[in-house]
């Protein structure tokens, strides 16, 4: 049996759904792989659960609400990641703070100290990943480290995994896809409702499927930071969400939607990496084309130079989806790491 | 999208009917007729010269037409296939329509210069005050000339303010 020690940084949507899985399948894991997770920390914005040597008791703190926090024992008011995250003996951090586009952190600095002090790193944090891939991935393969983001191009689609592991011998030479769901339901809507922008937003975000503050979404800032990752990861390009040339879809209007549909035409938010150039805007699509997705769907089709294309759908991720891709990412880091023993 | 732009001679019988059987397997095979002249004043041992201009999506199409013609006894005289053209939409929203519609189509007008042709403009306005969405059919002779027209439709809508919605 060969024990991994995990920290969690962010007990959010994604960090709860990651502690409740390890809750449901740790027995399977030792019994099917001998890999044993032990999550040592986690660390919240205002202090940390931390049991170094037993371990944290998961199901005692899966559900407590953040103002019960204290009533744990593990509970230690005001200690920071900042301050701590290097000391507490770790294998993997799993970086799970909310996405800040502006400057990413404080994650970029959380996975950089991580790496740095070797440790390996599973994030679903777009942020440091949009923003610093390049610089980020020097210090992976400097360190030697092995560092893990599925869940952070969005959906349930295992797109990186399915490159990595499937589709080395095959060269990607582009990459198109549709990578934000709640973009997506609102065309979708405005398509077979013919209504207005405003009011198709208006019930997206009545639904659940758009947030009060939709602006990531709509102007294709989430779309174009997971563009971002496939093409460093899939394309080798060295870029960041700078380089993405960008328009949102919140000018469509019904009419235009009416002019695409005489020439059998929909109109979608399209993600499109070639040629070196990155892009993510409204564009004319074929009705009977693949990339013609409906509601909260997302798609990427990926180019290549011997095998033609090849498609991958699956809906947008939810919490849990998420957390099952970080906690696959962290079974091969444990996986890889006992080979090597 | 690519087309091919074809023109085709055939001979037909100078009877009634002869036109149909020609036109049927181009439609079929996903042709766009543009145009059909008959060349009466050749007619010769009662076979009148044909020439038909059409579009076709692909050249596999074609192909089938040829062999289609073949059977059913229809000889072809010439075939030019060489002028290849392609096709393409871009949608413009905004207050096309409002201050300065004229600049909008003079300048789009003026990319005919470069041999790229606007061949339809179509519009639809629910309301004068709010912004308007524009669609152009844009057809060029090459790939290039076809980004030479989207290059050129992107800085108008630039200084204009406008949202481009072109084909993938
Ligand atoms: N939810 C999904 O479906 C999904 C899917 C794919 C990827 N993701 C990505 O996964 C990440 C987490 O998403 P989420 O939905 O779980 O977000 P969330 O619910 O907002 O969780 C983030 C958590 O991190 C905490 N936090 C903030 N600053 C911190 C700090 N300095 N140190 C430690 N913890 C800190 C937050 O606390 P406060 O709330 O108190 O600030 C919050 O509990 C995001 O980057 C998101 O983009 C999410």
């Amino acid at each position: 049996m060969k024990e991994f020690k995990f920290i969690i940084i962010g007990f959010g949507t994604v960090g709860r759904s990651l502690a409740k899985l390890v809750v449901k399948k740790n027995e399977q894991f030792k019994k099917k792989w001998g890999i044993n997770l032990k999550c040592v920390a986690i660390f919240e914005y205002n202090g940390a659960f931390v049991d170094e040597i037993n371990g944290l008791d998961l199901k005692t703190i899966v559900d407590l609400p953040p103002n019960e926090f204290s009533s744990s024992p593990n509970w230690k008011n005001g200690y920071l990641a900042n301050d701590h995250l290097n000391s507490i003996d770790s294998n993997i951090v799993v970086e799970l703070t909310k996405t800040n586009i502006k400057d990413a952190e404080p994650a970029y600095t959380y996975i950089k100290t991580s790496l740095l002090n070797n440790r390996d790193v599973v994030t679903s944090n777009k942020g440091p990943l949009s923003l610093y891939y390049p610089e980020l991935m020097k210090i992976v393969s400097s360190n030697n480290r092995l560092f893990r983001f599925e869940a952070s191009v969005g959906g349930i689609i295992p797109i990186l995994g399915t490159y990595k592991n499937l589709l080395l011998a095959n060269k990607i030479i582009a990459i198109s896809g549709i990578l934000n769901g709640t973009s997506n339901y609102i065309l979708t809507k405005m398509t077979l409702e013919k209504i207005p922008f405003d009011i198709a937003l208006k019930e997206a975000q009545e639904n659940g499927y758009a947030e009060a503050d939709p602006s990531l979404d709509i102007q294709g800032i989430d779309a174009a930071s997971k563009l971002v990752i496939l093409a460093n990861s899939i394309l080798g390009y060295e870029s960041s969400l700078s380089n993405v040339k960008r328009q949102g879809i919140d000018k469509i209007t019904p009419e235009a939607i009416e002019l695409a549909r005489e020439e059998r035409y929909v109109i979608k938010h399209v993600a499109v990496a070639r040629d070196g150039k990155l892009e993510v805007a409204p564009k004319l699509i074929p009705e009977n084309h693949t990339l013609n997705i409906s509601g909260t769907k997302n798609i990427i089709i990926l180019k290549t130079e011997e095998a033609g294309e090849i498609v991958l759908s699956g809906r947008g991720a939810g919490g849990i989806e998420a957390a099952s891709a970080v906690l696959s990412d962290i079974l091969y880091i444990c996986k890889t790491r006992k080979k090597e023993i | 999208m690519e087309i091919l732009n074809v023109e085709m001679e055939l001979e037909l019988v100078d009877s009634p009917g002869q036109l149909i059987k020609i036109l049927v397997p181009i439609g079929k095979f996903g042709g766009n007729i543009i145009n059909i002249f008959h060349i009466r004043d050749r007619i010769k041992n009662n076979y009148v010269p044909v020439i038909l201009n059409f579009d076709i999506p692909d050249i596999n199409k074609l192909n089938k037409i040829k062999e289609k013609l073949q059977e059913i006894g229809i000889k072809i005289i010439r075939l030019e296939r060489d002028v290849g053209a392609y096709k393409g939409h871009v949608i413009l929203i905004g207050h096309v329509f409002d201050s300065d519609i004229n600049d909008t189509i003079d300048e789009v007008i003026n990319i005919n210069i470069e041999k790229i042709q606007i061949r339809k403009i179509s519009a639809l306005i629910r309301d004068p005050k709010k912004p308007s969405s524009v669609k152009f059919l844009i057809q060029t002779e090459t790939e290039d000339l076809m980004e030479k027209a989207y290059q050129k439709f992107e800085e108008i809508s630039k200084h204009k303010n406008l949202l481009m919605i072109k084909e993938l």
